[in-house]
């Protein structure tokens, strides 16, 4: 999944993005990311959650370079190196009107 | 110049025409259901909109609908879900398609307005879905989406 200059909006901090109570709210921003995903595949299982969702997923890694910047000046670029894939998941899912209870 | 890159043809997951649409009257309208129904049956189409004439005169909200699973938190509704073994990480309902889930986590340099550095360490969610779903006008889609 690679993305290149997403217009975004940075609120800051996750609570300031949640409840919008800082002042400024936010600022123009932008974005741009490149995740991978790849084996091994370490398991899988069913969909079982939340209810009216069904299909098939597997765990797997990732990996993730990515950089931002804002309208403030601000700017980050991440570490290609030392990443940690800690939950990584592919699959086929099928909910809402889609949903299928089928074994 | 903005590029977004998916290719689901190299996710090895069994493919075929999504399932009909099941009936769930208590979700939604009867013309949402049969927005749904004339466009799923018959399998995945190069076409990125199936919809009848009628359909289409009333189409005006492609955007998709928001998961129906929502929590509370200090008075405020979201429509969010969690991901995990099992777990569906779709962030809309009514799709039927590829979804994907990374949480990585890392270091990396920020640079400020006064030209400071400093490390940082990030934990990232980041997710994408990808295949049919009945928008919020009730017609039905062919879309691509992140959570960023």
């Amino acid at each position: 999944m690679i993305m290149t200059d997403l217009q975004l909006l940075d609120y800051f901090d996750i609570p300031n993005a949640l409840f919008q109570f800082e002042t400024p709210l936010s600022v123009g921003a932008s974005c741009s990311f490149d995740v991978r995903w790849s084996g091994p595949v370490t398991d899988r299982s069913p969909v079982t959650a939340p209810t009216g969702s069904s299909g098939e997923l597997v765990l797997s890694q990732a990996t993730m370079n990515w950089s931002a910047r804002n309208a403030q000046g601000f700017n980050f670029v991440s570490d290609p190196n030392g990443t940690t894939s800690v939950f990584a998941q592919l699959g086929h899912v099928s909910n809402g009107v889609f949903f299928s209870d089928h074994r | 110049m903005r590029t977004f890159q998916f290719d689901p043809a190299k996710v090895a997951f069994p493919s075929g025409p999504p399932p009909p649409v099941r009936q769930h009257s208590h979700r939604f309208s009867r013309r949402a259901l049969l927005g749904g129904a004339a466009g799923v049956v018959g399998g995945v189409t190069a076409s990125s909109l199936w919809a009848t004439r009628a359909e289409a005169s009333r189409r005006s909200n492609s955007a998709p609908k928001p998961t129906t699973n929502v929590i509370n938190i200090n008075g405020l509704d979201f429509a969010v879900t969690f991901f995990g073994p099992g777990m569906d990480p779709s962030t809309i309902t009514d799709f039927n398609g590829f979804v994907g889930v990374a949480q990585v986590q890392g270091a990396g340099v920020a640079t400020y307005p006064d030209d400071s550095v400093e490390q940082l360490l990030y934990d990232t969610d980041m997710r994408f879905m990808s295949g049919v779903y009945v928008g919020q006008d009730g017609a039905v889609y062919k879309g691509t989406f992140g959570f960023v």
